[in-house]
């Protein structure tokens, strides 16, 4: 097995299949066969192009020579035609010329230009199709090798050349001109356009991309297909090529010969020259491999794929056959690994075939049949033998479970007191290590084992008489010591004689048992004396019929009664024979006695307080405790009431509370003292002014003076009282609050120009408002009456004059600011600052400055009012003020308003923006007492537009109004106004012109006389004091009807 | 990426800060990795968008060479060619460029030949090899077009030539020379024809005819032709004087030898001052017998400037009139453009700029061998491509256009009146028998 497996492993490792060796064998054969075939057949083909490839190139370099040969032998013959039949040299000079040009326009194009030469080589016509040679332009050309040649009467045919400047590529003729004597008197010399020549030879095909080029005799480059190309390389010496090395070296075996080079565009190519007959010069041919070579290439991919295509075809082919061999092969062995590894079952699908591989594949299954049959009888025996042994060892077992695992001690002892046979239960339970330490320490039973020797002996007397023991308790002794409380089962085994063998039985532990009842006793014991000895009184009563079962003697005592008289008293009964009453002295009923409800309902009572009555009739105040007694489930089994007398201290605390009263009262007589006498103060420094001032006035009269200096003082006293007066009317309206959304940057905005005519200008007022507006919902008029009051008081604290300051922004107070600020809760707020640099306060003054009354004015300048109904309106909006002062630095208040819901926010916004500030551009009459008001009205009315007349009096109005009362559209008319005053006033305003349209303006509201006075005729009213867009809009309203 | 980093390290709370510290660690580098990779990024980019700019500015024009004499004699005939170009090239380009290129402009460099074959050639090899030309358009000189031509040839570049007559200019086997203009041959058959159909016209007929040209390309080649025309249909040369233009000053003694074999007609092939003197000349001479030119001075407007009533009664075979149908829009706007009347150079170089930009449209590309096999198979049939008074335009295998049509203009009182063939003429042969 082991050599099996280690083998399978090592194959795994570096295997070399039968599979993969056919396979790899085939494509070795095929390959090896096709690029030996391959091979073979590539080089016959590979030397056959080639041969028709020189071949052919042979033949182009023939055709292209005889091409040009013919040519420049056409042009020498037609120019020897042209001698032979022109008797140039009898000719005068200008038939000449026409002659030369003649056959320069009847050759066109060939000739393109002609010169005659008289003997000495001198130039005496030259006629060209480009330039017309004047005489001093013609010249000697006895240096010349065409007209030394010529002259010898050769014919010279010169190298291929670009004519002159013209980029015409010609070849230059020299022929002798002979005269009638046959002599020879001159030479002609002609350029031959051969231009032409090269377009016929670009004709002829040379494969697709083969071409010509001609060298001249020293090797040069001198012609080809491509002008640009002789442009470029005329001249350029190609003597590095081989077919042309071959031409200059002139040797005539090597004509034909092909070669393979690098040829004149850079490529590889095979190559023949052929020399030009009738000229020096010799064209050579070349073709690129790629192309000559084409089919071989071709041929030779055509091969190689066919190749692989083949090595291909081997592997799969290899790959098939040898699976069909192996296949069944790997099937075996796998079979027999199985059959190794002891699988039987699996049964092995064999290879139904008729060749050798099926014949060992039938005699394996034969073989595998008869194994498993073999394997099966086997294991059934086997089965049986162990379930027999299984059996047997399971009966055993559960004995000696029982032995081992039981509890309670289990033991057998001879009747001569040894012991036999021991569990490990008994062992421990005689505290002793193992059954061996028992055996040794325990000879003797009777007198070792058992605390009394004699025990044992009325034991066996026992089971002599009865047959057995059964819960006989007995005491026995332990191995550190002590006994051990145990029950003892135990009978006699005896043998067919009846003679005792030995005993057996079992030992319970009951120590423990034993201790519990003792401890259980003593508990109880001391339970039933703290209820005894109790200061309360305590009952208990069993559900559900309320039987009282216990009441320790303070309960006793409470209730003035013997035990008899209270246990064992069921509810029919509890009722008169308690006498309960409820503080109010109302008998309490039976069924809400604490007890009964705890008992009945399950109710828990706590100090609860009662009257009971005892049976001497006197009242005891007792509170009461009850509570339900409930068992481990849950079930009401009993109640407890619990109750203590306390008479003596609900008597003392009665006479507490009425102190207390008393205390409260007094406080309260104190502060309206405090406020009348706050009042009543500044109203006699009032009265006291007045009638001092009109004592002074009296006298001055009595003496004939003007007394208007002392009525003035009169008159400004008793504005001072009502300015009093109207500080306590507001105080007296804060319960009319309307809250509606206010922002709380333009309230600012608004009173600091309401602010800038009323305080001194000392004073710089500075604004330092958030971008965004503050909105809450707030009383705006309130608002703004705090803000007035503020910047009043910082006014008065700054006489030197000196900052304010007023801050708005929005804050988030947490949790943590708000544990330090109680008065507060968390949450988004607006926060109003408004800061001073005047005196500032002391920390006792601080503690102080929101009290009613409490003022640091000097007497007469103010009731002390003025920070309590700011605090009271503060808090009013569910907000917070604080100040922050130290004497010498200023105070700072820091108001809290809740700002308003994001949802609140974003309609209160559309209402504020949708109040577009309306205005005007009528003529307004306003018409008031006040500086200030006429001051801030004037700017408010005016920045909307408006044209505004102001007048101090009713007077003065109906003066103004007399005169321009046709430009008035409207009057703006303040009621409470010295003089003739407002109610008069509007009487007469009607009385100049019924139609007249006034616009009341009253700190009253519009009830009583100023209601009656708005019914005379007044267009509309207004609250004063007035928010700028309050009056905007009212005037708007009133203007527009 | 700061403000990112900054939340990955705040992020972490102090329970899990091993693990959350490390994250944020490797996020940092990560971030910084990011960072650099993104700033190589940017690099590699803004160096892309500079090349691509430069791409873009290349792929936006096509660069063309204008080879004409802007200086010299001949300057204001290199002008009147040069300005040709400048308004086809301001006409393409303001109507969108070449859009098959995606609206590539043209762009034309315009560049001085001072009248000299070499200076010409020279600026060829500038144009093509600094410049990086696609093609150019030349020269209004034979003599200067048949070496620059040659240049372009050898650096391959397309050559358009507007004016110049010489044949050899497509007789040399040049790929890459077009022309626009008729070549010498074809001058001398019309004005052969003309001479000849002088009869018809007015009654005059003309045996005896002198030949009188300047002595390069230009006038060797057509002189050439005219007389092989003239023998060809029987007429007599009697005369064939030629000579020097350049820097000429006096021709008196040329004329004197031309009257003197008493022609019933002159042919002559001038140049611009030359054509003058000899215009005078033969006034002074009294010489009645028509005079016949080559498209040469004659064609001039400077020609009329300078004679005044002398020019009155001259011939010259014409390749172009303002006169002509296509001729009078063209100069219309012509004339908007550069205050002057168009000539035949102007509307040669103008139409050849036309032909280069067809050629372009359809091949699409500026390689110079596309554009090449592009010009080759030029066809513009009748219309707006077409200024010239043909029926069509071609190129032969030479690269000379097949159909240049010609006709014979007489200046009549100072203006250049087409008078033959019929189907243009406007005014009626014109002779002092």
């Amino acid at each position: 097995m082991t050599n099996l497996k280690g083998r399978s492993s090592g194959d795994g490792v570096r295997r070399k299949s039968l599979a993969a060796q056919l396979t790899w064998l085939s494509i070795l054969v095929v390959t090896v066969t096709v690029l030996a075939v391959g091979a073979g057949l590539i080089f016959i083909a590979a030397k056959n192009q080639r041969v028709s490839a020189f071949r052919l190139q042979q033949l182009s370099a023939e055709q292209v020579s005889r091409l040009i040969s013919s040519y420049i032998g056409g042009a020498s013959g037609r120019l020897r035609f042209f001698l032979d039949n022109t008797p140039l040299v009898t000719l005068p000079l200008h038939r000449q010329k026409t002659a030369l040009e003649n056959l320069l326009i009847t050759s066109m194009p060939l000739f393109s230009q002609v010169t005659f030469l008289d003997e000495k080589g001198n130039e005496t016509i030259k006629v060209s199709r480009f330039h017309t040679y004047l005489s001093e332009e013609l010249i000697n050309q006895a240096d010349s090798e065409a007209f030394n040649l010529a002259l010898k009467g050769g014919t010279y045919v010169g190298p291929v050349s670009f004519l002159g400047n013209t980029g015409l590529l010609s070849v230059t003729l020299a022929m002798p001109v002979k005269a009638p004597t046959a002599e020879i008197s001159g030479v002609l010399i002609a350029a031959v356009n051969v231009s032409h020549l090269w377009q016929e030879v670009s004709n002829i095909k040379i494969g697709k991309t083969g071409y010509a080029y001609l060298v001249d005799m020293n090797g040069h480059f001198v012609a080809y297909q491509k002008l640009a190309k002789v442009l470029q390389r005329h001249g350029e010496d190609m003597r590095r090529m081989l077919p042309v090395a071959d031409f200059i070296a002139s040797r005539r075996d090597s004509i034909g010969r092909v070669h393979e080079y690098v040829g004149l565009v850079g490529e590889e190519v095979i190559g023949v020259y052929a020399p030009v007959a009738g000229t020096s010069w010799a064209v050579v041919i070349e073709q690129p491999t790629r192309e000559a070579y084409a089919s071989i290439i071709n041929m030779g991919k055509y091969l190689l794929a066919l190749a692989f295509a083949g090595i291909v075809a081997a592997g799969v082919l290899g790959f098939l056959i040898s699976r069909r061999i192996v296949g069944p092969i790997r099937a075996l062995t796998a079979a027999a690994r199985q059959f190794g590894a002891g699988d039987l079952e699996t049964e092995f699908v064999g290879v139904k075939r008729q060749d050798e591989v099926g014949v060992l594949s039938n005699a394996f299954q034969i073989m595998q049949k008869r194994l498993h049959d073999l394997y099966d009888g086997l294991k059934r025996k086997l089965a049986e033998l162990e379930a027999m042994q299984k059996a047997l060892h399971e009966s055993e077992e559960k004995y000696r479970s029982i032995f081992e695992n039981a509890t309670e001690g289990i033991f057998q002892t001879s009747p001569a007191g040894r012991i036999l046979s021991v569990n490990p239960a008994f062992i421990k339970m005689l505290g002793y290590d193992s059954r061996r330490d028992l055996m040794l320490g325990v000879k003797d039973i009777s007198a070792e084992l058992y605390a009394r020797s004699e025990d044992r002996e009325e034991i066996l007397k026992i089971i002599e008489r009865d047959g057995a023991i059964e819960e006989q308790e007995v005491e026995l002794r332990h191995k550190g010591g002590g006994g051990i409380h145990c029950s003892m089962n135990a009978h006699a085994v005896r043998d067919g004689t009846g003679d005792i063998i030995y005993f057996e039985g079992t030992v319970k532990d009951i120590t423990l048992k034993k201790r519990a009842e003792e401890e259980r006793e003593s508990a109880w014991s001391m339970l039933e004396a703290a209820i005894n000895q109790s200061p309360s009184g305590i009952v208990i009563a069993d559900a559900p019929d309320g039987t009282i079962r216990l009441a320790n003697p303070q309960a006793m005592q409470i209730r003035g009664a013997s035990k008899q008289s209270l246990v064992n008293i069921d509810f029919s009964q509890h009722s008169a024979n308690w006498q309960i009453f409820l503080p109010d002295g109302a008998p309490c009923p039976p069924e809400d006695l604490p007890l009964t409800k705890a008992i009945t309902k399950g109710e828990t009572t706590v100090n609860q307080a009662m009257i009971i009555r005892n049976q001497q009739g006197e009242d005891r105040w007792i509170f009461v405790n009850a509570a339900p007694i409930k068992n481990k489930v849950g079930e009401i089994t009993s109640g407890i009431v619990v109750f203590q007398d306390v008479t003596g201290l609900k008597q003392a605390e009665d006479a507490k509370g009425k102190l207390e009263a008393q205390l409260r009262q007094a406080q309260k007589m104190e502060a309206i003292g405090t406020l009348a006498g706050g009042i009543a103060h500044d109203f006699n420094n009032i009265l006291s002014a007045i009638m001092g001032y009109g004592e002074l006035a009296q006298l001055a009269a009595g003496n004939g003076e003007d007394s208007s200096r002392f009525l003035d003082q009169i008159v400004k006293a008793a504005e001072r009282a009502r300015g009093l007066v109207k500080q306590m009317l507001t105080f007296s309206r804060r319960s009319e609050t309307e809250l509606s959304p206010v922002n709380i940057n333009e309230l600012v905005s608004h009173s600091v120009m309401l602010l800038k005519h009323t305080i001194p200008k000392m004073i710089d007022i500075q604004t330092n408002l958030s971008n965004d507006p503050q909105l809450v919902e707030a009383d705006a008029t309130q608002i703004e009456q705090v803000i007035m009051n503020l910047a009043n008081n910082a006014a008065d604290a700054m006489p030197d004059g000196g900052k304010l300051v007023f801050e708005t922004k929005a804050v988030s107070l947490d949790e943590e600011y708000v544990e330090n600020h109680l008065e507060i809760a968390p949450g988004s707020y607006v926060l109003l600052s408004v800061t001073d640099t005047g005196q500032g306060m002391d920390a006792n003054t601080l503690v102080r400055i929101f009290d009613p009354f409490f003022t640091t004015k000097e007497i007469g300048k103010g009731t002390g009012l003025g920070l309590s109904s700011v605090f009271g309106i503060i808090k009013e909006h569910g907000g917070h003020i604080s100040c922050y002062s130290e004497p010498g630095l200023g105070a700072t208040f820091k108001i809290h308003l809740p700002a308003m819901k994001a949802s609140l926010k974003d309609m209160a916004k559309q209402d504020l923006s949708a109040q577009a500030v309306p205005g005007g551009h009528e003529k307004l009459l306003l018409v008031d007492d006040e500086d200030a008001i006429r001051g801030f009205g004037a700017e408010v009315l005016e920045g909307a537009g408006y044209h505004v007349a102001l007048a101090a009096s009713g007077e003065e109005a109906l003066e103004l109004y007399g005169r321009i009362g046709a430009e008035i559209d409207l009057v703006i008319l303040d009621l409470g106004m010295p003089g003739m005053g407002g109610h008069k006033c509007i009487k007469e305003l009607l009385a100049l012109n019924p139609g007249v349209k006034v616009l009341i303006a009253s700190g009253y509201s519009a009830t009583g006389k100023v209601a009656d006075t708005i019914k005379q005729g007044a267009a509309g009213y207004i609250a004063k004091p007035f928010r700028r867009i309050d009056l905007l809009h009212t005037v708007r309203k009133v203007m527009d009807g | 990426l700061s403000a990112d980093q900054g939340k990955q390290t705040a992020g972490p709370g102090g329970g899990y800060i091993s693990i959350l510290e490390l994250e944020a660690a490797a996020m940092q580098t990560k971030g910084t990795i990011w960072a650099s990779l993104l700033c190589v990024l940017i690099l590699l980019l803004s160096a892309l968008a500079c090349q691509e700019d430069q791409h873009a500015h290349e792929t936006r024009v096509v660069k063309v060479g204008a080879l004409f004499p802007l200086s010299g004699d001949l300057k204001d005939k290199g002008v009147d060619s040069a300005n040709g170009v400048r308004l086809a090239v301001e006409e393409i380009n303001s109507s969108g460029g070449i859009a098959s290129m995606d609206g590539a402009k043209l762009e034309v460099v315009y560049v001085d030949t001072k009248g000299k074959p070499s200076h010409g050639a020279s600026e060829v090899e500038r144009l093509i090899s600094k410049e990086g030309v696609a093609a150019i358009i030349g020269t209004y000189q034979s003599s200067v077009t048949k070496q620059a031509t040659q240049v372009a040839e050898r650096l391959e570049t397309p050559f358009i030539v507007s004016v110049s007559i010489a044949d050899i200019i497509t007789e040399r086997g040049f790929r890459y020379t077009f022309r626009i203009q008729p070549k010498a041959t074809f001058y001398a058959r019309d004005q052969v024809q003309f001479l000849r159909d002088l009869k018809k016209l007015a009654g005059y007929s003309v045996q005896r005819v002198a030949l009188l040209h300047e002595n390069t390309d230009f006038g060797t080649s057509a002189a050439l032709a005219q007389k092989r025309d003239l023998r060809k249909y029987g007429m007599q040369v009697v005369a064939d004087v030629s000579y020097k233009a350049e820097g000429v000053a006096n021709l008196d003694q040329e004329v004197a030898q031309v009257l003197a074999a008493k022609p019933d007609a002159i042919l002559t092939v001038t140049y611009l001052m030359d054509s003058v003197l000899i215009r005078k000349a033969l006034a002074k001479a009294g010489a009645a017998a028509p005079m016949v030119d080559t498209a040469g001075g004659t064609v001039s407007p400077e020609y009329i400037g300078l004679l005044g009533p002398l020019a009155n009664g001259a011939f010259t075979v014409a390749e172009f009139s303002k006169f002509a149908a296509g001729g009078k829009k063209l100069n219309e706007r012509f004339k908007r453009h550069f205050k002057v009347d168009i000539t035949g150079d102007s509307a040669h170089a103008y139409q050849a700029v036309l032909v280069l930009k067809e050629a372009l449209e359809r091949t699409g590309s500026r390689d110079k061998a596309k554009l090449r096999d592009a010009l080759a198979s030029t066809d513009i049939g009748k219309g707006d491509k077409l200024v010239l008074p043909s029926e069509r335009l071609r190129f032969d295998k030479s690269g000379q256009n097949e159909f240049a049509r010609l006709f014979v203009m007489q200046i009549q009182n100072g203006e250049l009146v087409p008078v033959w063939p019929a189907q243009y003429a406007t005014g009626k042969v014109k002779i002092n028998k």
